[in-house]
């Protein structure tokens, strides 16, 4: 059984690597197919790069060499993680990027619980209650959240809780001058993570909603379902213990599907609240035109996924008995 | 299925259940704001009208921006931009993901091999990301941003559309074309395509709204094209002056979200006229 199950874990794990190698060929030639000497692309428009920086860059990029060589002097540097280094900032982007995940992943874990946990809850009682008012409340709501474009709710979140009722601050992950650990710091960041996780979650928390409340809708008009009632179990019991766990299926398999576009999410709510993350580095890349840190980004980015793929798959094998090895999820 | 004959019928589905009637309404208003903008506002979106933060509903409907431009006016104008990208975006997207999808469906072995890889890798890539890093390096014009939106957002629609031309395939009358010795191409498009539009109209309805909120989304960080008016340029401008004249932020994205829900509304009421055992 476990040697089984080791087996599918490697097996979903080298399934990835053809993807990510396919991003690093995509990544190689969508500067080549910038207008321009792909030196001038990467260094950026403003014309700031040093003589020395674009020394660097060609040298990075190996760009007097052939093309074929360039291409394995690009793939060997990748392999052991070096993504060239950055003007702007002046550090390695690995480096860089190693440093801004923690925040990132901090409001990504938040966002998700968030969204998931209402998501499911929402939905659910949205099912239980069909066709009364709390449940077409519950449905119009989640039909206009999820109409609603991120960067707006956060904004709107801005002007109504931080700038009007003052109760949350504008922007950044901490209190300048304020204690940078223990228990004090860890509150401030929290206050301060409070309403870009909100905002971050809004969206999937309407589309957790109506998949949810759908799901549990379809699982209530089962037949286990109607012989538990007729068993003469309780609703709630019946409800929770039956239906539930069944009706979540459908909406974690979203959940894991929905990481890559969270990722995007993230790179707009973060520029809205200043949430020093990747999504705020890839902002502060594009205002200063560093190319080759907003590629680095997406690189990684794209390695994260083809990651919470795999360890979601893994996590289904272990969790639902019926899914397993040779076959694919369902749902 | 959507033949002219059918077409009245369809719209009258549509219009009958509550959500596609709203649907219908904003959508309708939001076109005809399109269409008249340059009556409404001939002297255009950039033009200065009058003070620079002028509040709503006083001398100018939606107010002015710092620049004492006028709101309504950029409203109307980028009304225009959202519907072309996400009509032009959309129309990509539906013709790569049905010839992809298609293609593979049909044929299966090597093509659909191919054609499943390709479809994945552009599910795993993050695709906000992608769009942004595609627009970034090949610069921000309105083709390139539709393309980029395109390019990210079509391999959904092609696995739909593999896996119902699979099911459809494996009919009978399929089968009876082949024994008439009709061609794949002919099979293809005009006898099972016809039954796949109706999943391929209600996914495209859909990608009409995400296209829009992308658009939004990349012009609100900077990456629209500078010589047109759009509502994520207007909410990205406005972030600025925040603290004072919030309807600079509030009221373009009302309207990205109007017609977004819009759009929803009546992806929802074709699903169910198209796909009645389908509801949700």
């Amino acid at each position: 059984m476990w040697f089984a199950n080791a087996k599918y874990v490697l097996g979903r794990v080298l399934h990835g690597i053809p993807i990510i190698l396919a991003i690093v060929v995509v990544n190689f030639f969508l500067i080549r197919l910038a207008p321009g000497d792909a030196a001038q692309v990467l260094a950026g428009e403003s014309g700031a790069a040093t003589a020395e920086y674009m020394r660097q860059i060609r040298e990075q990029f190996g760009l007097d060499q052939p093309l074929w060589l360039q291409f394995v002097n690009y793939m060997k540097n990748l392999l052991v993680f070096d993504l060239g280094f950055s003007f702007r900032h002046n550090r390695e982007i690995s480096e860089l990027i190693m440093d801004r995940l923690g925040a990132t992943a901090l409001l990504m874990g938040t966002s998700m619980v968030l969204s998931i946990g209402f998501g499911i809850l929402l939905g659910a009682i949205a099912a239980v209650r069909d066709r009364t008012l709390l449940s077409h409340v519950i449905m119009i709501l989640a039909i206009v959240t999820y109409a609603t474009p991120l960067f707006w709710v956060g904004l709107m979140l801005i002007i109504v809780f931080a700038l009007n009722l003052g109760w949350f601050p504008t922007s950044g992950i901490a209190t300048i001058g304020a204690p940078v650990d223990g228990f004090e710091y860890a509150i401030d960041v929290a206050h301060h993570l409070v309403l870009p996780a909100i905002a971050l979650s809004f969206f999937y928390m309407a589309l957790y909603t109506r998949l949810m409340r759908a799901s549990m809708l379809e699982t209530l008009g089962q037949d286990f379902i109607k012989t538990a009632r007729a068993k003469g179990l309780s609703s709630s019991n019946i409800v929770f213990r039956h239906a539930l766990r069944n009706a979540i299926i459908p909406v974690l398999t979203m959940a894991g599907v929905q990481v890559s576009a969270m990722l995007g999410g993230s790179v707009i709510i973060e520029s809205v609240f200043g949430w020093p993350g990747l999504g705020l580095l890839a902002y502060e890349a594009l205002f200063s035109r560093d190319l080759n840190l907003l590629l680095g980004i997406f690189f990684l980015s794209s390695i994260l996924v083809v990651l919470t793929n795999a360890i979601v798959d893994v996590i289904y094998t272990l969790v639902d008995p019926r899914i397993r090895l040779n076959g694919g999820r369902h749902a | 299925m959507l033949s002219n004959s059918a077409k009245p019928t369809l719209l009258r589905k549509i219009l009958s259940t509550p959500t596609g009637a709203i649907g219908m309404a904003l959508l309708t208003t939001v076109i005809l704001l399109a269409l008249f903008a340059s009556v409404l506002f001939p002297e255009g979106p950039f033009e200065m009208v009058g003070a620079p933060f002028r509040p709503p509903f006083g001398e100018y409907l939606f107010g002015t921006d710092m620049l004492g431009r006028d709101i309504a006016a950029g409203i109307a104008y980028g009304a225009r931009i959202s519907l072309l990208v996400g009509a032009v975006a959309t129309l990509v997207i539906v013709l790569l993901g049905t010839v992809v999808g298609g293609l593979a469906g049909y044929y299966g072995g090597w093509i659909d091999t191919a054609a499943m890889r390709v479809t994945e890798f552009f599910q795993t890539i993050p695709t906000f990301i992608g769009a942004i890093v595609i627009v970034a390096v090949l610069g921000p014009t309105l083709p390139n941003i539709i393309g980029a939106i395109a390019v990210v957002s079509w391999a959904p629609l092609a696995r739909l559309v593999r896996a119902e031309v699979r099911s459809v395939k494996g009919r009978e009358f399929v089968e009876a074309c082949l024994s008439l010795g009709m061609g794949d191409m002919r099979i293809l498009v005009v006898q099972i395509l016809p039954n796949v539009l109706s999943t391929i109209v209600v996914a495209g309805s859909l990608m009409v709204a995400t296209a829009i909120l992308f658009e939004a989304g990349l012009s609100f960080l900077g990456l629209g094209d500078p010589n047109i008016m759009t509502w994520g340029f207007m909410i990205g401008a406005g972030r600025s002056a925040i603290r004072t004249a919030w309807w600079m932020v509030t009221i373009p994205g009302i309207a990205v979200l109007l017609t977004v829900l819009a759009i929803n509304l009546i992806g929802d009421a074709l699903n169910e006229a198209l796909n009645p055992r389908a509801k949700r």
